[in-house]
């Protein structure tokens, strides 16, 4: 095999295979690290299996500018992904490149000084892509920009616990005109809800969870691709073919494979729909100080003895007024107004939520910096929902709304 | 030893194994739809009490079961007394189970007091005396409307009984409820195990990786392949009757603890300190207790 490239734009070009070889890798998976090329006349393709994602794609003059391509001899090597990504690196960008290979070894040169040149071992193995299934029973077309925007608002709340396997993933949920994107712990979740026209093309109700893992790999690869719609779609289950979902981009196809297809996410909206009591307005701004105090209160020497931190909010209804407090060595008592209060029975004076201090600093933090903040709850023992402040027209055309909620801490506990 | 009160939300069990697991179960069908939460001796003690005085987002009730003493820095006495004071406000939608948690200290004030006050307590017996063991026997059997005879039942627990230095012989619990299970099965001889055995399909790997297809394997001949003869089986058979099944287990258990660690570490000591560890273990010179060390760092699958 042997083929001249420009150093930066072969890179560039292979950025989708090189990445799924070398993130996200599950361990141990043979092909993890790995990525095979193929040199054609026509095309470099190029394919990587980190045991959970897979593609396979083709780079040429046409799809990479500048790419200046030329295959002197067909043929197809297996290499480390990274240590191939650092050779290409080690050279000026603008250079043209010499990539020749034999059974045993990978050789880069640079096409204006032989001498220079950088080696690599080849593997025997063949990267292959797993089998595609022809039978789709999800396929949902979403917007690029609102797939990326939806996954970067909600995926910081998604869980960290290997015994709750069903929160290392997060799910996007469609119907007519209408996204959900939705993650969580078991104890807090993140809700971004996205409705319009022209955005989404769905088949009826459908959701599609994507692991944790292989989130920000899929994600650095559609942030590099310039095409307006993504398409996914889920495998129909088949003892033949593995359980899949493919997400197309342009001209990339990746497979996510290997995800245990019986998880069953958490039907929030018995929840989300359910009548809430009361229902207190406040302003982001007031946010934003109270909780830096009650986040100063949690000194590196605390956090070096505790991993929880709790917290405690005083509602006080009637003075239309909450105190945010810490109980650590250092102590926190801010004041926080409400605007607005709307109560359904008016049976409620006084209140105090024991919570995570982190999940009420979250307020500010995925907010807009402005605007109101709603807080609605029924009693101290309930889950506790924020509907945050949002930027005006951050998705043209398209209304959101962005809701966390999380469960409190029993109010007489000693925590 | 049962101490019950009937409107208690923690239970502290002790005991034998199979008769500590009978009673998770118990609790477990009692609760009836639940969210579980399950904690050992590698999490942190602040987070276990945190999941405890925390409520669930989605279901009614919540199970929270502590398998062995979480991490703590500092004294035992200060960690009991947390515990404690937590389980002293659990709430109406949450039960915790002291799986076999055990304190030892001169004063039961730290910890067995306080706890019995709040708690359902289920001791059961870590030994059985030879007698009891025997008549436990009867009573199963009469149970499960099966007859034992007095002489079988003794010959029964005899071949499980140990004597210690001082005192009357004893009985491991859990070895004998796990041999009057497998006598009350059906009764399989040497011969037809190895007839089973000897019918298990040698397989060939066909494809890489995701493709790989595990197919029967043929001689040139077309004659099926098995994996095991006789001799090989006749030989892997003898080591049953050496050990008994809870060593097997053990050594089964050590064994896949120290594949996982010496496949994570980059230090030769670290990996022949494993390997020596499950040599140990198999020439009974240590117990399960004495490879602990193979379990509590970052497990990898």
């Amino acid at each position: 095999m042997e083929f001249t490239a420009k150093a930066k734009k072969l890179l560039d070009g292979l950025f989708p295979a090189i990445a799924i070889a070398t993130k996200g890798v599950v361990s141990d998976c043979p092909t993890g690290f790995r990525m095979m090329l193929q040199a054609t006349n026509k095309e470099l393709k190029a394919t990587a299996h980190g045991g959970r994602l897979a593609s396979k794609m083709g780079i040429d003059n046409h799809n990479v500018e500048d790419l200046d391509y030329n295959c002197k001899t067909e043929g197809s090597i297996t290499v480390n992904a990274s240590h191939f990504a650092d050779a290409i690196n080690s050279f000026p960008h603008a250079e043209a490149l010499k990539i020749k290979a034999n059974k045993s070894e990978l050789k880069i040169s640079q096409i204006s000084k032989t001498d220079e040149y950088q080696t690599m071992p080849v593997y025997d193995e063949v990267v292959k892509l797993p089998r595609m299934a022809s039978d789709f029973d999800k396929e949902i077309s979403i917007r690029r920009d609102v797939f990326l925007h939806g996954k970067t608002r909600v995926f910081f709340a998604v869980g960290d616990r290997e015994d709750r396997e069903q929160f290392f993933y997060w799910a996007l949920r469609t119907n007519k005109d209408y996204a959900r994107f939705i993650a969580g712990t078991g104890a807090r979740f993140a809700v971004l809800d996205i409705k319009g026209k022209s955005f989404l093309q769905t088949q009826g109700k459908s959701e599609i969870l994507f692991p944790k893992e292989q989130t920000d790999v899929i994600i650095s690869i559609l942030k590099r691709i310039e095409e307006t719609d993504i398409v996914i779609k889920q495998a129909k289950r088949d003892k033949d073919i593995p359980d899949q979902i493919i997400v197309e981009c342009g001209d990339i196809r990746m497979f996510l494979v290997a995800f245990d297809p019986t998880i069953k996410y958490i039907n929030e909206d018995k929840l989300l729909d359910a009548k809430k009591d009361v229902c207190l307005t406040t302003h982001v701004e007031d946010w934003l100080y109270a909780t830096k105090g009650m986040t100063a209160t949690y000194t590196d020497e605390f956090k070096d003895q505790h991993t929880v931190y709790p917290s405690s909010l005083d509602i006080d209804l009637k003075a239309k007024d909450m105190v945010l407090k810490t109980n650590t060595p250092l102590k926190a008592n801010r004041h926080i107004p409400i605007r607005k209060i709307v109560e359904k029975n008016g049976s409620v004076d006084v209140l105090t939520l024991k919570c995570i201090g982190p999940f009420l600093a979250e307020v500010p933090t995925y907010s807009a910096k402005e605007g109101e903040v709603e807080f609605l709850l029924n009693n101290s023992s309930e889950p506790v929902f924020i509907r945050h402040a949002e930027k005006s027209n951050t998705m043209q055309g398209l209304n959101e709304s962005f809701i966390s909620f999380f469960a409190t801490l029993n109010p007489d506990g000693s925590s | 030893m049962v101490v019950a009160k009937h409107d208690a939300r923690v239970c502290w069990i002790t005991g034998n194994y199979t008769e500590r697991t009978a009673q998770i179960e118990r609790v477990k069908e009692h609760l009836g739809k639940h969210e579980l939460f399950s904690f050992h001796e590698e999490d942190l003690l602040s987070f276990v009490l945190m999941q405890i005085e925390q409520f669930s987002c989605f279901s009614d009730q919540r199970l929270v079961i502590l398998n062995g003493w979480p991490e703590f820095k500092g004294p035992k006495k200060a960690a009991a007394k947390k515990l404690i004071s937590v389980l002293s406000t659990v709430t109406s939608d949450c039960v915790v189970i002291l799986n076999n948690l055990k304190y030892d200290s001169k004063d039961p004030k730290d910890f067995k007091q306080p706890l019995n006050k709040i708690a359902r307590v289920y001791h059961f017996a870590d030994s059985f005396k030879f007698f009891d063991a025997v008549r436990l026997v009867s009573e199963i059997f009469e149970k499960k409307e099966k007859s034992i005879d007095r002489d079988d039942a003794t010959l029964l627990v005899d071949s499980i009984t140990s004597t210690p230095d001082f005192g009357d012989r004893v009985v491991d619990p859990d070895r004998l409820l796990l041999m009057i299970r497998e006598k009350n099965a059906q009764h399989v001889s040497k011969s037809e195990i190895i007839r089973d055995i000897q019918s298990v399909p040698k397989l060939k790997r066909e494809g890489l990786n995701f493709h790989t297809k595990m197919n029967k394997a043929v001689t040139k001949d077309g004659k099926q392949q098995f994996v095991y003869s006789y001799f090989a089986i006749e030989k892997a058979i003898a080591p049953a009757s050496v050990y008994p099944r809870n060593r097997l287990l053990a050594i089964r258990q050590a064994l896949g603890e120290a594949i996982l660690k010496v496949r994570s570490t980059n230090s030769d000591s670290q990996a022949m300190t494993c390997f020596e560890s499950v040599i140990m273990l198999i020439c009974n010179v240590w117990g399960l207790d004495k490879s602990s060390f193979l379990r509590k760092e970052i497990r990898y699958i």
